[in-house]
């Protein structure tokens, strides 16, 4: 057994398929899609290709949508980051507590994960309709608070922190599971020696279980941050359009409509690799700013 | 990575599609044909095209039809475009636009179907008149006729007879004035005029589009389409307007700009609004509902302008059109066209008309004798129309149109003025629209 691992060409034999699957369905549609995106072409197999330098990036990053789009994808991320991973990791310390309805908590939780977008759109669509029939709009009439009344998709100033909700509502399940998991493997006798040393409350948490879930912590944030910058699905449901004065448009809705919609698949092509980079960006300088923090091994 | 991912499915999506809409030799040296439209499912039309399609191979062993129909819009639009971005057009297939055709035409995507029409005169003359100039490209730049039209979708208001009478209308608007005066005393009764779901940004880019019919014509909105008109013309912004005040006048329900096509269709079909502006395909959508007040549903052509008498038979009627692929060989454009007219025989569409109550373009074919009254009506007001015109964008290649004018119709009703709704139009339209 000793041997066959050392053998490279074995190495290599077993690793050949997935690095195939990878090349071909990772990295050649990534170079394929920048080599599009320096290109004019109508989604058409009988026109070529028309190059056309940086002449897509020019007309990008000089239209008002797209930078539009980028504020409202960055916002969505910056509050996403916020709320998401604290409120699962808050969620995860809670039900880590309450051993009798663990199972309970854990599954109310994790279900709006499972559930299809389409579904739970349809859900908040309800919540969110624009007049007192609303589920929302009707609880505030019900508590005497008819001025916040509101159309919440439709008007720009409430459009994006709805959108922002419904994400953390169908998101926090999960990094509650990532915490929950992260948890289970903390020793008992670290936190016992903690409460020895006086750590309870908030000490505990700052001092304790922030360390030690440090990683998880980390893979959570990535993929708040990397989710985000590829959302389509909630915002395309819930504001087809993207919201009134493009209060809601996001790279991926316009890269869609400039791709499938209006043929401009250079277009297109361009805004999927502004996505890739800034994804690729944020993502290695998050995990910069939070490999600072070293995390405790045990 | 993330966008690789994206690129996987759409590469799934293309390795899914490449086995099934090429247009090929099929097994034991058939010819295929792939049919590709919008209907598919349970629904009454894609079951009489199955029958169709099956009766047609019965008939032709030595042709194999494959019916990759989709019902679902984004999924039939995705397959559409990955088949036509590898080469692999289907054979028949349907894309709802016009000038939008120009480019595949002129790039050999589409067939010319002038020489199989020219020589087959009984066929040519079985469409209504005008009916084939619909998809005649020569005004874009590739001469020819590049699709067959299939079926009808004429707009027209639907009201509830018994809101209006309860209203105190006795008579049904003919004029935009009669329009406003109807409102006027529904609202007086404390009835919603009109459904909107204006969340689907096409609701209210109807109703517009009917108000641009009546005011500046066919030809009009073909100028704008090509050019020769801009969207900051006086007129055009006037249509703006118009819509725009019909808000004001309390038209629609409060918060409609939020409502979806379900609310609104709910809000009808339950006596809670008196109208929708709507088309010819919904009167079978409406008589497959459950609702109570079927019998006090009919409609009325969208009202004229006084002011405007020359456009009052102007009527808005959408085409929908089969486009046959221009890259086929001989014995599959040959074995295509068969199938086509095999579906185009005065049978087979009186037999789609009979089960799915689909208006069509073709002569000779009447509503069924035990049709409800509504559809027959629709038949009969379609064929008093002289004069129509489709969708503003459907003469524009700018392929962005739709979504700006519309989106900028809804960013008007809820703030923006007509003047500035006008101006972003133009301005995308200047930003997008082919050279």
């Amino acid at each position: 057994m000793e041997k066959i691992r050392k053998n490279k060409k074995i190495i290599f034999i077993f690793l050949l398929p997935a690095v195939l699957i990878y090349l071909c369905f990772e990295v050649i549609p990534v170079i394929m899609s920048i080599y599009f995106s320096f290109n004019d072409w109508p989604g058409i197999q009988a026109i070529p290709l028309k190059f056309v330098g940086l002449n897509n990036y020019k007309k990008l990053f000089s239209n008002g949508v797209f930078l539009q789009s980028l504020k409202n994808v960055l916002i969505y991320m910056m509050i996403s980051v916020v709320l998401q991973v604290p409120i699962g990791f808050g969620l995860g310390l809670l039900i880590h507590h309450f051993k009798k309805w663990q199972r309970f908590f854990k599954a109310a939780f994790f279900i709006p994960m499972i559930l299809s977008v389409t579904a739970v759109a349809l859900l908040w669509n309800f919540i969110y309709f624009p007049t007192e029939k609303g589920i929302l709009n009707s609880f505030l009439i019900k508590l005497g608070l008819d001025s916040l009344v509101h159309q919440w998709l439709v008007d720009p100033k409430t459009s994006l922190i709805c959108l922002i909700i419904v994400s953390t509502w169908t998101s926090v399940g999960y990094y509650m599971i990532i915490c929950l998991a992260g948890l289970t493997s903390i020793p008992d006798s670290v936190l016992e020696a903690g409460s020895l040393d006086g750590a309870t409350g908030w000490k505990k948490i700052r001092y304790l279980y922030i360390p030690m879930l440090w990683e998880p912590l980390k893979m959570s944030t990535i993929m708040v941050i990397t989710g985000v910058l590829k959302i389509f699905d909630t915002v395309y449901i819930l504001t087809p359009t993207g919201g009134t004065g493009n209060s809601t448009i996001v790279p991926a809705l316009l890269m869609y409509n400039e791709a499938y919609r209006y043929g401009h698949y250079g277009t297109g092509s361009a805004i999927a690799t502004v996505i890739f980079v800034l994804s690729a960006f944020v993502s290695i300088a998050s995990l910069k700013l939070m490999n600072r923090r070293e995390s405790i091994e045990y | 990575m993330r966008k690789g991912k994206a690129m996987l499915s759409v590469a799934l999506a293309a390795a899914m599609t490449l086995g099934s809409a090429v247009p090929a030799l099929a097994d034991g040296d058939k010819t295929k044909v792939v049919f590709m439209s919008r209907d598919s499912g349970d629904t009454p039309i894609a079951k009489v095209y199955e029958d169709q399609i099956a009766r047609f191979m019965e008939e032709n062993p030595d042709i194999e039809v494959q019916n990759d129909s989709i019902y679902e819009e984004a999924a039939y639009n995705n397959k559409l475009k990955v088949a036509l971005s590898t080469g692999e057009t289907p054979s028949i297939f349907y894309y709802p636009a016009i000038a939008g055709l120009t480019e595949w035409a002129q790039n050999g995507v589409l067939l010319d179907l002038t020489d199989s029409l020219d020589a087959d005169q009984e066929w040519k003359d079985s469409f209504l008149d005008g009916a084939l100039e619909t998809y005649d490209l020569s005004a874009y730049g590739a001469d020819g006729i590049y699709a067959l039209p299939n079926e009808l979708n004429v707009d027209a208001i639907f009201y509830n007879k018994a809101l209006f009478e309860k209203a105190g209308i006795t008579e049904t608007p003919q004029t935009m004035d009669d329009l406003y005066d109807a409102i006027d005393k529904l609202v007086a009764a404390g009835i919603t005029p009109f459904g909107v779901g204006g969340k689907n940004t096409w609701v209210m880019g109807h109703i517009f589009n009917n108000i641009l019919a009546k005011r500046i014509g066919r030809e009009g909105i073909i100028k704008l389409g090509t050019g020769e008109k801009k969207w900051t013309d006086e007129d055009v912004v006037e249509c703006l307007q118009i819509t725009k005040d019909l808000k004001e006048k309390g038209a629609f329900a409060e918060g409609f700009e939020g409502m979806d096509y379900n609310t609104q269709m709910n809000q009808f079909l339950t006596g809670e609004v008196a109208m929708i502006s709507h088309s010819s395909p919904i009167i079978p959508e409406m008589l497959n509902s459950e609702s109570e007040i079927l019998d006090d549903i009919s409609f009325f052509p969208f009202p004229y302008f006084t002011d405007k008498e020359e456009f009052k038979d102007t009527h808005v009627v959408y085409t929908s059109g089969w486009m046959i692929s221009g890259t086929m060989s001989d014995e599959e454009k040959e074995a295509t066209l068969k199938l086509v007219k095999y579906m185009t025989t005065k049978d087979a569409i009186q037999e789609r008309m009979d089960a799915a109550m689909r208006v069509a373009p073709y002569k000779d074919i009447d509503a069924p004798e035990d049709a409800p009254q509504i559809f027959k009506d629709m038949v009969e007001y379609t064929g008093t129309i002289s004069d129509s015109v489709g969708e503003y964008f459907d003469y524009d290649t700018c392929s962005t149109l739709v979504d700006t004018s519309r989106n900028g119709i809804l960013n008007m009703m809820l703030s923006d003025t007509a003047e500035d709704t006008a101006a972003t139009i133009q301005a995308d339209i200047d930003a997008n629209r082919p050279q």
